[in-house]
């Protein structure tokens, strides 16, 4: 198990985001091919496993997939190849290329620099880049949230399939109930949370914040080092 | 209705980034003009977390099924807090799902996020009707408006933003299979949510509150 590039999650944060955007930019074949191997030194440097990168890739991956299936038989006048009424297009083919990398790229960037930190974590270091105080409150509470709510709906969802009896369009409305029921029920508990958080002195003037910890030297070298791949990326995107 | 990561040029994830950023500034601004601006938190995070969990209602629209976005709801029940509730919701479906995308999380919370204010905004004019058949139509234009709004605002930005030229035939295709494919859902989150209202305006009128 190797280790992580930037312990500091506030610097794995704005790591992510710096990477990120750059890696968006791209578009040069060069410089994409640059980007995929800078992405799998990131995934070595790591130790993230294949498997749970290939799995968190299941899903978001399918809805690119259609994208990237129709781009090159429907865009673009250089037809490179043809089979029966389907023309495969020199324009649409390297567009489609394009999303697909900046796309598995950028994903396997967020599974490395956030995928493993708890999403308490990630809020406390939203918080210490300067995130307004409503917003982490209300990202907190809703985090306290929602298991809760998942496992409400999971049984009122239960509930409603046993009752049965209802026609295609009493579907509707039964739904519009149950949604409706549980957020009066989940409203009561959300008020109950947050005015014990309050009693417990949460938010209060004057309240200690805790202490920003001090960001280790290896991470501030680590990041200046994101950066400049970021910036060497772009300078070859636009050479190229 | 969600775009990922990759499709968009820098400079629209970016514009994104900054109107997202703006419109947020804003409703938090219109938050601490109110008397209590804390008192609507715990609200705000359990409609997120609603949001959140939305995509696990499945309502059957044959041939297949549908799943509920909200967006309507988020801005009828939470008024000024549905924007800053979307793009919470948004970001961590992103982290925790890879639904949508970190550099297009703006652009997605001003898909949904310009729906769910013109949503607080019809609802804030319209919403004391109280005569049963009005008030099912603003509840129906509430929810399946914001969703249609939400599918032009998704649709003009994709095409846009894509980095290859589609030709206009292929063009007004993806326009209409868009538009029909997101038609089922827009009648049955109409139709959720002139129930969830009307629900709420017998049982619980207070929560139904958009300030």
């Amino acid at each position: 198990m190797r280790a992580d590039p930037i312990t500091d999650p506030r610097l794995r944060v704005a790591a992510l985001l710096t990477l990120a955007f750059g890696f968006s930019a791209l578009h040069a074949p060069a410089a994409l091919a640059l980007m995929v191997a800078a992405t799998l030194g990131l995934v070595w440097w790591s130790g993230t496993p294949a498997r749970r990168l290939l799995r968190a890739l299941r899903l978001p991956g399918v809805v690119v997939a259609g994208l990237v299936v129709v781009l090159p038989f429907t865009s673009g006048d250089h037809v490179i190849a043809a089979v029966g009424p389907l023309t495969l297009r020199a324009e649409g083919l390297a567009a489609a290329t394009g999303i697909a990398l900046r796309f598995v790229t950028i994903f396997t960037l967020i599974v490395v620099f956030v995928g493993a930190l708890p999403l308490s974590h990630l809020i406390g270091a939203l918080r210490g880049l300067g995130l307004p105080a409503l917003l982490v409150d209300m990202a907190l509470l809703t985090l306290r949230h929602i298991e809760d709510l998942r496992h409400d709906l999971a049984r009122m969802q239960t509930a409603m399939r046993l009752r049965g009896g209802h026609g295609w369009l009493g579907r509707f409305r039964a739904t519009g109930w149950l949604l409706a029921s549980l957020l009066l029920r989940s409203h009561a508990r959300s008020e109950r949370v947050y005015h014990a958080m309050i009693l417990r002195g949460h938010g209060a003037k004057g309240a200690a914040l805790p202490d920003a910890a001090a960001v280790p030297r290896g991470d501030k070298w680590a990041l200046a080092g994101l950066i400049a791949l970021a910036a060497s990326l772009l300078v070859v995107d636009h050479l190229a | 209705m969600h775009i990922p990561d990759g499709i968009l040029p820098l400079g629209l994830s970016l514009g994104g980034w900054a109107i997202a950023a703006g419109l947020t500034a804003l409703s938090l601004n219109r938050i601490a003009a109110q008397p209590d601006p804390r008192a609507g938190l715990p609200r705000a995070a359990m409609m997120t977390a609603a949001f959140f969990a939305a995509s696990l209602i499945h309502i059957p629209v044959p041939p297949s099924s549908v799943h509920l976005v909200l967006p309507g709801l988020m801005g009828a029940m939470l008024g000024w807090y549905a924007l800053p509730a979307i793009l919470i919701g948004l970001a961590f479906q992103a982290v925790m799902f890879g639904h949508g995308g970190l550099t297009t999380l703006g652009v997605n919370a001003v898909i949904l996020g310009l729906p769910a204010l013109a949503a607080f905004g019809l609802t804030r004019a319209l919403g004391h009707l109280t005569q049963r058949a009005a008030a099912a139509i603003v509840g129906f234009a509430t929810g399946a408006g914001a969703v249609l709004l939400a599918v032009a605002l998704f649709a003009a930005i994709l095409l846009a933003g894509l980095p290859a030229h589609l030709d206009a035939g292929a063009e007004r295709a993806a326009i209409t299979a868009l538009a029909l494919a997101h038609l089922p859902l827009a009648l049955a989150e109409g139709m959720v949510v002139v129930a969830v209202l009307g629900f709420l305006r017998r049982t619980s009128p207070e929560m139904i509150v958009a300030r």
